[in-house]
């Protein structure tokens, strides 16, 4: 599903990824570890195709995005489901809005828009706040509507930057959990993370950065 | 593309209201602007119409010798018409000419009397020009014919004349094009603001999947609107403007030849919506170019 191959992304004289190698299969779930400015958000980055590494190649569902032409760039990320530390809602649309509009941007009939964006809010369990701002929202409800906005297109992958980083551990931990549930439908799912408890409780594969370098690639792994 | 153009619309009216403060901006931008490129446009109109007025009264007078016979003169004048830059050319024979003078002067029997019963005055080829820059070369051409005694035409007033309706077309043109340059990038600015305001929107737009003709519809038809509405306020202002202006003046400067506002309203009005159309649509695609290609 993913695969970087020799990748190198130099910003100046800073190498924020040398020589990445790494292999994520579909329906995997794997974590992202290591210290502040160790490279994962700039390896998340590179699987969405928000940036190119400058040495290297990444290809995404076997396609290489490396070489693919700007215009395919969208078709690309319908097929992935991202999740942020600052969930990133659109503020001045409901809930509901923020989720509906990533199945209008694709073309999706209102009907079947209607059906899937009540389906997934109540996996989030939010059907009741369906018609609220995000600003009427606590961070953890907010960052249940990203997952849920992430998931309605049933994307083969979910990237999750620090989804837990502005959340208190126990929202922390359903945030995970709904992850999870959405890997165990068959969704490749990477998540970048500080969050040490988490991982050693969930036991997932974990990949650890460390200036750029990837030092560590283990099943069932601990945080360090 | 149905359902994109409407959620474009529907998209579009709701930035608007939303950013009320910057759509007035931009619009009345559009308006000052269009407002004065009307004016640019009325005034060269006007100008047009003075300069061919008065390039049409120019005209050129060939005398003919005085043995040369009328069916002479004719086919002079048949010859005259076909080379370029000359409009019209009438045959003033003799008589013609005497009856001319005696009108002016009043009393024939007197003037026939002071020139001693022969009638003095020489037959003549009236060229009327269709335009001025000819004048040197149909004079030569006149010159080299058989049977002309002398072509008179005001020769530095033809120059002078070109000088200032040339100059004052050229300057109308060149500032109508400055002006419409500047109002596209006030435009541009201006929706650049609104954008600029929406640009978090708009990253996650990208992020999403959205295609770049997803994110930009909605502001090209903002744009388009506002430049739309812009114009009509223009439209309007210059209308009654110089509906006004063309009343006053008749009165106060009655021999200025403005021209008639329905004569020239109309293409004004077409002019001027299509230019705000087209600046709001562009501009707006303009600014929000720069949100995308980063
Ligand atoms: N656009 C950029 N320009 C310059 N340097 C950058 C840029 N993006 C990232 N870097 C540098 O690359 C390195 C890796 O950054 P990155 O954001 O990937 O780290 P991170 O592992 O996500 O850290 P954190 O855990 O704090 O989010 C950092 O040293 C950072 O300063
Ligand atoms: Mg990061």
């Amino acid at each position: 599903m993913i695969r970087m191959i020799n990748v190198w992304k130099t910003f100046g004289e800073q190498h924020a990824l040398q020589d990445v190698n790494l292999h994520v299969q579909k329906g995997e779930f794997v974590f992202l570890v290591g210290p502040s400015g160790a490279g994962k958000t700039t390896l998340v980055r590179m699987v969405y195709r928000e940036d190119t590494p400058t040495q290297g190649r990444v290809i995404i569902g076997g396609q290489d995005t490396t070489r693919m032409h700007r215009k395919y760039i969208p078709l690309l990320r319908r097929n992935i489901g991202m999740v942020f530390q600052d969930f990133k809602l659109l503020p001045d649309k409901t809930v509901y809005e923020n989720i509906a509009f990533v199945l209008q941007v694709t073309g999706v009939s209102g009907r079947d828009i209607k059906r899937r964006v009540r389906n997934v809010l109540s996996l989030v369990s939010l059907s009741d706040k369906a018609d609220q701002r995000p600003d009427q929202l606590s961070g953890g409800e907010q960052q249940r509507v990203a997952v849920a906005r992430a998931m309605v297109r049933d994307p083969g992958i979910i990237l999750a930057d620090e989804p837990t980083g502005n959340l208190d551990p126990a929202t922390a931990r359903d945030i995970v959990g709904l992850l999870e549930e959405i890997n165990r439908l068959g969704c490749t799912v990477v998540m970048a993370t500080h969050a040490q408890p988490l991982v050693d409780t969930m036991r997932k594969r974990v990949v650890e950065l460390v200036e750029g370098c990837l030092i560590r690639d283990q099943e069932r792994g601990y945080y360090s | 593309m149905m359902k994109c153009l409407a959620h474009s619309v529907r998209e579009a009216f709701i930035s608007i209201r939303r950013n009320a403060v910057m759509s007035l901006v931009a619009m009345s931008t559009a308006t000052f602007c269009l407002v004065l490129f009307g004016a640019m446009l009325i005034l060269s109109a006007n100008l047009n119409a003075l300069a061919s007025e008065v390039e049409e009264q120019v005209e050129m007078t060939i005398y003919l010798e005085d043995e040369v016979e009328e069916a002479h003169a004719l086919t002079l004048a048949e010859q005259l018409v076909t080379v370029a830059g000359v409009r019209d050319v009438t045959y003033v024979s003799k008589e013609e000419a005497l009856e001319r003078l005696c009108e002016r002067l009043g009393d024939q029997g007197a003037v026939l009397g002071a020139v001693g019963g022969t009638n003095p005055l020489p037959a003549s080829l009236e060229v009327g020009l269709a335009w001025p820059e000819a004048a040197d070369e149909i004079a030569e051409v006149a010159r080299a014919m058989g049977g002309v005694d002398e072509v008179i035409y005001a020769q530095s007033l033809f120059e002078q004349l070109l000088a200032v309706t040339g100059f004052l077309r050229l300057t109308g043109y060149v500032l109508v094009s400055a002006l419409l340059v500047a109002a596209a990038c006030l435009i541009a600015n201006a929706i650049r603001l609104t954008i600029f305001a929406r640009r978090r929107e708009i990253a996650i737009m990208r992020l999403v999947g959205a295609t770049d003709g997803y994110i930009k519809g909605p502001f090209a038809v903002e744009g388009l609107l506002l430049g739309l509405v812009g114009a009509l306020v223009a439209v309007l202002l210059v209308s009654y403007g110089y509906a006004w202006l063309v009343d006053n003046l008749r009165f106060t400067i009655p021999f200025l030849p403005l021209v008639p506002v329905d004569e020239i309203m109309d293409t004004t009005r077409l002019i001027l919506l299509g230019a705000g159309a087209f600046m709001g649509f562009s501009g707006s695609l303009m600014g929000v170019r720069r949100f995308l290609h980063n």
